[in-house]
């Protein structure tokens, strides 16, 4: 078969895998190989669907072993299958990566034969590029739930990155559509890297030749959609994996009705996006803007707002911490008010110190104002032109200003494929 | 009135700098002498450059005010804006004066205009980190062409220089008839007007057409999105893009 038919096959299987991020290692330049690695990432081109490339992002094998009912790859799907021999791959990696297509590799595969068989052959093209190919760029690879520790361990030492997707958020939905998966097998791997990175990062301190280990940390995926798992208990998962295993990243992949006539799934008509979208910006909230899981959602609202974002609707419903005066306020306060994100409070904080900050020099800075004006005051004055009130406010925000209702009703994603450029990683 | 003039190069403006302080003018304006428009008004003195002052001031702006300052200011220069060297100066007398931290406040109208220009520019060198395709020619050199909005070509050398720090490449930009030159161990700027006769190495073809396939095939159908991707990939950059030809 040709390579280029073999590539088109591998990438379209791949796909529906979001993690592209090529963000959180930072490795110079060595001699005598190839290649270095970015701190916050490169985007190197965005397809079609608006999605950034950064690495290439490719199966080993689609021809797999499981049946999840949810999958593109699943065994008694009906087309062909095939597999890239290590070198093939390897050769496709170094030319990209030399010609600048790419920021690395991001390997995966659909499980042929068994987790230990798949899991040595991906680690065979990892190793094949770091000892003869000397290639030191980056790397990202899907582990394979129930292999072997020591396959773990060994991938660990050529890799920037690991994942394990989680796929489904409760054990439930997990028994319904991928009845050959486990979450415990999912989660015991992962509490076995983290564990392994905790201790990596003592010995790199001590030993001078200690070897870093996935030094960009481990990420994993959730899917949306398919099943009747609500926003709260997705966040809520979402919030423990960045506390309990420090989870670099968790993201959510709205689900694409690949798979049709499955009395198991729903039938969906359109894709999920506005609220894979939310979900995205709850995340945010999570890791950027010091919110809880509790605060954004709870047990009697447990489905995220699709008109206003989480944050907006946050700041509605406690209106009587409003307004706040931006002159005043600390960074934890400024990082409330919708409309104000990390690098515009930080920048409030750094004019204050030069005086006082005008409402003009606040649309410099960056604040949205169209979302802002309603919850802040500005030496003083309240520029919201209605009452503090949260019906009115919410009725204006996507009734009265055209661009907001715009928004509130074709909003699509704008930061989950952009990682980078928010800081992510 | 008077207005300095200088060749073009970064050295020029530090050295108009340079001058603006020793000869103590009161200096209107500094500008390149390619973009300048004469005015009635205004005097204008070519300064010549002189490597040794304008090392003086690159090192005073390290030492006494930061790194963080003179980074601002290499990027703000590299946006051949017409009035830049202008707001450097002004930028540069204010924060002599004042010291570092002025830099960070950015809505003070000598600030404001530096930074801008800055970040604008350092938008493009990250996209172009990721954007810039190089051509294997036979003989093994990487060769790039592309068109950036700034002069982004020595901003670019740097990274490339590390990241790609093993093979032979030359990055073009055909706007500004400039390229910058890597041998495996030094690079540097020159001016270059594009290679007459090429033969490409015997796989290019092969991995060009790798790269559109995996392209086209990443996207997902039910997603497609063109104006999303048009925002973060500007149609302007497209004519050098491989993948979008």
């Amino acid at each position: 078969m040709e390579l280029v038919e073999k590539l088109k096959i591998l990438a379209e299987s791949a796909k529906y895998d979001v993690s592209c991020s090529s963000s959180g290692s930072d490795r110079k330049k060595k001699k005598g190989m190839t290649g270095n690695t970015s701190l916050p990432g490169v985007c190197h081109s965005w397809a079609a669907d608006g999605r950034c490339i950064s690495l290439l992002k490719v199966l080993y094998t689609n021809d797999c072993i499981y049946d999840c009912a949810y999958c593109v790859n699943r065994r008694s799907a009906d087309f062909q299958r095939v597999e890239f021999t290590p070198r093939e791959l390897v050769d496709i990696t170094m030319n990209f990566y030399r010609r600048n297509y790419i920021e690395g590799l991001f390997i995966s595969s659909a499980i042929k034969h068994s987790p230990e068989y798949t899991m040595e052959r991906m680690i065979q093209v990892v190793k094949i590029l770091r000892l003869e190919e000397r290639y030191n760029g980056y790397i990202h690879m899907k582990a394979i739930p129930g292999v072997d520790q020591r396959l773990l361990d060994e991938a660990g030492l050529y890799v920037d990155r690991m994942s394990i997707n989680l796929e489904l958020p409760t054990e439930k939905s997990l028994k319904l559509l991928a009845p050959q998966k486990s979450q415990k097998k999912m989660l015991l791997p992962m509490g076995y890297l983290k564990d392994k990175l905790i201790e990596n990062k003592k010995e790199v301190k001590i030993y001078r030749h200690a070897k870093p280990f996935m030094p960009a940390g481990q990420t994993t995926q959730l899917m949306i959609g398919a099943t009747q798992d609500t926003d709260f208990s997705i966040i809520k998962l979402s919030e423990a994996m960045y506390n309990k295993i420090s989870m670099k990243r968790v993201y959510y992949s709205g689900y694409v009705p690949i798979v049709q006539n499955n009395s198991l799934l729903p039938s969906v008509v359109k894709h999920p996006k506005l609220r894979e979208h939310r979900l995205y910006q709850a995340d945010w909230l999570l890791r950027f803007y010091g919110f809880q899981a509790d605060e954004i959602l709870s047990k009697e609202f447990p489905s995220l707002d699709l008109e206003v974002d989480p944050k907006c609707n946050w700041a509605l419903k406690h209106i009587e911490f409003f307004p706040i005066e931006v002159n005043k306020a600390s960074i934890e306060e400024l990082l409330r008010v919708p409309g104000i994100g990390n690098i515009t409070a930080r920048r409030i904080l750094q004019s204050r110190r030069f005086g006082p900050v005008t409402y003009l020099d606040l649309k410099k800075m960056g604040v949205v104002l169209k979302r802002a004006k309603y919850f802040l005051t500005c030496q003083g004055k309240y520029y919201g032109e209605i009452d503090i009130d949260s019906d009115k406010i919410r009725n204006r925000m996507l009734f009265i200003d055209p661009v907001a209702k715009k928004i509130h009703v074709d909003q699509v994603n704008m930061f989950e494929q952009y990682p980078t450029l928010f800081g992510g990683g | 009135m008077v207005v300095y003039l200088y060749d073009g190069s970064f050295e020029g403006m530090l050295t108009c700098v340079y001058e603006g302080y020793y000869l103590k003018e009161d200096v209107q304006g500094i500008f390149n002498t390619y973009q300048y428009e004469a005015n009635l008004f205004q005097e204008a003195r070519f300064i010549v450059t002189d490597l040794e002052k304008s090392h003086k001031v690159g090192l005073a702006i390290v030492e006494k005010l930061s790194e963080t300052f003179f980074h601002k200011i290499v990027n703000a220069f590299f946006s051949d804006d017409y009035d830049v060297a202008t707001h450097i100066y002004k930028l540069l007398r204010f924060g002599f004066k004042n010291g570092p931290e002025v830099i960070m406040n950015i809505t003070h109208p000598y600030v404001a205009p530096v930074v801008d220009l800055a970040n604008s520019v350092g938008r493009e060198t990250h996209l172009f980190v990721g954007l810039v395709r190089f051509v294997k020619l036979k003989g093994g050199i990487y060769y790039c062409e592309f068109a950036p909005t700034y002069n982004q070509v020595p901003l670019l050398a740097e990274h490339f220089s590390h990241r790609l720090h093993d093979q032979v490449w030359v990055i073009h930009d055909v706007k500004r008839n400039l390229a910058v030159f890597y041998d495996k161990d030094q690079w540097y700027v020159n001016e270059f007007y594009g290679l007459n006769d090429y033969e490409l190495d015997d796989e290019e073809l092969l991995y060009q057409s790798l790269w559109k396939t995996f392209h086209k095939h990443i996207a997902i159908q039910e997603r497609i999105n063109p104006n999303l991707q048009r925002s973060f990939m500007p149609k302007k950059y497209w004519k050098y893009l491989l993948e979008m030809n």
